[in-house]
């Protein structure tokens, strides 16, 4: 009678972890197909989904949530049973529970794909952080760049206007001379922009941050009151 | 025993990954990953009782807190870079947005004020006559953006011409400003929006989010 119930749990044994092999086999397979291969790293399958949806933004596409079964997958395989495969098998191992034979496959396996996922976690770490620092700095020169050239072009409007109109409405009646960039203009955040060059026949704005004080925008308008030409100096350089 | 640890924690990490679940994939993932973390630490401390000795117990203990805050680094540090890259995309867009606007919208009236300003002061009629002189199709209420491909969702309107002042509004119609409650001139709350306004001082550009 025990025999038989004892025979009984093991088919039941094989036939749950069948099913489970089955349907990670299934999810790698389905992940695989659907052009996105899965990882053991959930983490790296959740920042592609989040970059995608970035990427949808970006081309004006609304983000809808995104499939996130292939994110459980590899949380369920790297962190749930492969550790538990690992460590039962080196327990096994260690009782002579179960066959030497059976042990060691567990050990094995479960022990490849754990250590697979925990050991390069440490450098990768490292790494990610020194690229984030380095993104940072690079991303607040290019937002600063970007406000400025916002602010000379709206600047470069008001001396365009002044350009145009007659003495009489305040302008240079087709000349930049007298011009001024009014105060509202000339300060925006940060942002500073001043008259460097005013001639007859061209204008140059020059826009700098406080935060970048060796860096600036140049903006260069030609003698028919056109906004002609950008130039770049120090980390706005990008 | 194995099975049924197996089982349980399988159970335990979906269900806080379901029931946790909200627009962000991330909310689900670090739910889930506390519970990963609790069903390890449990498993650990079943699989390395007696027989295994103190000194493998400490040593196991260490290896797995070590691994630990290496997996929590990349974790949060992945976790921290994607949610940038995916605000610095968004960003991008916003920027591409504001200047195609501020390239676009004071184009026409500047061309208005060009011909405004070259009338003799005595012919001159009013701002809003010359507009509609100069583009007699537009009048208030109609979008003159013609589109450059299907994803260009801007669309600049006429907001009003009178004989001192020509206003255009700019406004994207799936790209978030920097102010997410601020109210849009269609409705809508939040899109990167601008104004083009013409007076005789001549052309002034606000952007407003």
């Amino acid at each position: 009678m025990n025999q038989k119930t004892e025979a009984g749990k093991g088919w039941v044994r094989r036939i749950l972890f069948g099913s489970i092999g089955l349907l990670c086999l299934a999810a790698f397979y389905a992940s695989w197909v659907s052009g996105h291969p899965a990882s053991f790293y959930p983490w790296v399958t959740a920042a592609r989904i989040t970059i995608e949806e970035g990427l949808k933004g970006f081309s004006g596409q609304s983000s809808l949530p995104a499939g996130r079964y292939d994110v459980l997958a590899a949380l369920l395989i790297g962190f749930v049973i492969s550790p538990a495969l690992f460590l039962f098998g080196w327990r096994f191992l260690r009782t002579g529970q179960r066959s030497r034979m059976a042990a060691m496959l567990l050990f094995v396996i479960g022990g490849a794909v754990t250590i697979s996922v925990f050991a390069p976690s440490f450098p990768d770490a490292l790494r990610s952080r020194k690229r984030m620092m380095e993104e940072k700095e690079h991303r607040a020169a290019w937002n600063a760049k970007d406000n400025l050239m916002q602010a000379l072009n709206i600047v470069a409007l008001d001396a365009q206007s002044y350009w145009i109109l007659p003495p009489a409405k305040g302008g240079g009646n087709k000349n930049f001379e007298g011009y001024r960039v009014p105060a509202h203009l000339g300060s925006r955040g940060a942002g500073r922009v001043a008259i460097v060059k005013l001639g007859t026949g061209e204008l140059r704005l020059r826009g700098w941050s406080t935060d970048y004080p060796e860096s600036s925008v140049l903006l260069e308008l030609d003698g028919a009151g056109n906004r002609y030409h950008f130039s770049y100096e120090g980390a706005f350089r990008l | 025993m194995g099975t049924i640890w197996i089982i349980g924690g399988i159970a335990a990490v979906a269900a806080s990954f379901f029931l946790s679940g909200g627009d962000d994939v991330w909310q689900s993932l670090d739910a889930a990953g506390v519970a990963t973390a609790l069903y390890l630490m449990a498993l650990l401390g079943f699989t390395t009782r007696k027989p295994f000795g103190t000194r493998t117990r400490v040593f196991v203990w260490c290896v797995f807190i070590l691994a630990g805050t290496g997996v929590y680094l990349d974790w949060s540090g992945m976790s921290e870079t994607a949610h940038r890259q995916k605000e610095s995309l968004l960003k991008i867009r916003g920027t591409v947005s504001r200047s195609i606007m501020l390239n676009e919208m004071p184009a026409p009236l500047m061309k208005v004020l060009r011909s405004y300003a070259e009338q003799p002061p005595k012919k001159r009629g009013s701002l809003g006559k010359a507009f509609q002189a100069m583009y007699p199709a537009d009048s208030v209420g109609r979008n003159i953006h013609t589109p450059f491909d299907q994803q260009d969702n801007l669309k600049i309107v006429v907001a009003s011409v009178s004989d001192t002042e020509v206003v255009l509004i700019g406004q994207e119609m799936s790209v978030a400003g920097a102010d997410r409650s601020k109210k849009n001139f269609d409705g809508r709350a939040g899109m990167v929006q601008a104004r083009a306004i013409l007076t005789e001082r001549g052309v002034r550009y606000e952007p407003e989010n």
